[in-house]
């Protein structure tokens, strides 16, 4: 596999040449797409730290700061909880508050709660609400599977 | 500006966090503030009909407000989840009939009532407990209950939905 840089301004832009169906051009492809389905943020050491959608627990933000919290760590991340939201509302991140998202694949248990709003009981076992506005969207969420 | 270390800093975090439960606890008891007053009010509104009055004193709104303020806030200790053990649910159901029978006899909401009117009033009382209380305990058990069958359902779907994804990529 031979591979060449090119340097220039503007976008980054990815061509990868090869036979139809080979499995070494098949491979890269999933590399690059799985890329894409990573959240890049740096952590305390300013180290480049790859966040996949799929370890994320909840996020939230807190003065203008957007955190997102995984089983083990949470880190303060540069992208919105809308962009969150709309990127990766496929793999189950479901807006439950103005400042809150939460992953529906890391919510152990749900409980009903007087004013029309769900507690969310996550994986961690931290509780985060789901307040009236969002609730509607919620149900129908998780039984259209949409 | 505020300090960001030391012992005014922990006492603005302790003030902050004392407001936010307070807040948080307002939040909750208001809906049911809300809900009674406008129950009691309607009571009101219909009595002073058959009296053939077409308004209400401001002071029996505020009193009924007042007495409706009271008893959330003590429904709020009595059921602090809104878990009804049978200990709480008869403090709480305790506590609606002295509050509210309190109320009628010492502001005079229903002054001149018939028995037949008191008997009444008192079942309407009784009756919006139940209800409260089965939505509460029974409706709210089995929202719950189908609220997770449908997020496992989902959760199902959606591990299916992935591994069809990760079978076709490989």
């Amino acid at each position: 596999m031979e591979v060449r840089v090119e340097y220039s301004s503007g976008d980054v832009e990815v061509v990868v040449r090869g036979p139809k169906d080979s499995p070494e051009l098949l491979r890269i492809l999933d590399l690059l797409n799985a890329d894409n389905q990573r959240l890049w943020d740096l952590d305390e050491e300013k180290r480049a730290v790859p966040i996949s959608p799929k370890s994320i627990v909840w996020a939230e933000v807190v003065d203008n700061k957007a955190f997102v919290y995984t089983e083990n760590s949470f880190y303060e991340v540069s992208v919105g909880l809308g962009e969150l939201e709309n990127r990766w509302e496929s793999l189950g991140i479901f807006r439950c508050a103005k400042s809150s998202v939460i992953n529906l694949n890391a919510v152990h248990a749900l409980r009903s709660c007087p004013g029309g709003r769900i507690e969310a009981i996550m994986v961690t076992g931290e509780k985060v609400m789901v307040f009236r506005r969002y609730a509607p969207l919620l149900r129908g969420r998780i039984q259209e599977g949409v | 500006m505020l300090p960001c270390c030391g012992d005014e800093f922990r006492k603005v975090c302790d003030f902050m966090n004392t407001y936010l439960k307070l807040y948080r606890w307002s939040m909750q008891m208001k809906q049911r503030m809300g809900l009674y007053t406008i129950a009691l009010l309607l009571c009101k509104i219909v009595w002073n009909w058959i009296e053939g009055l077409e308004s209400v004193k401001s002071i029996d709104i505020v009193t009924i407000w007042a007495a409706c303020l009271l008893f959330s806030m003590l429904e709020t200790a009595i059921l602090p989840k809104y878990e009804y053990s049978p200990v709480r649910t008869a403090c709480w159901a305790i506590t609606a009939n002295i509050i509210f029978g309190t109320g009628a006899l010492w502001a005079g909401w229903f002054r001149g009532i018939p028995i037949l009117g008191s008997v009444i009033l008192f079942g309407i009382l009784e009756l919006a407990l139940v209800m409260v209380w089965f939505g509460d305990n029974i409706a709210m058990k089995a929202d719950t209950a189908q609220l997770n069958r449908q997020l496992k359902d989902f959760q199902c779907r959606q591990k299916e939905k992935e591994d069809s994804t990760s079978r076709k990529n490989s």
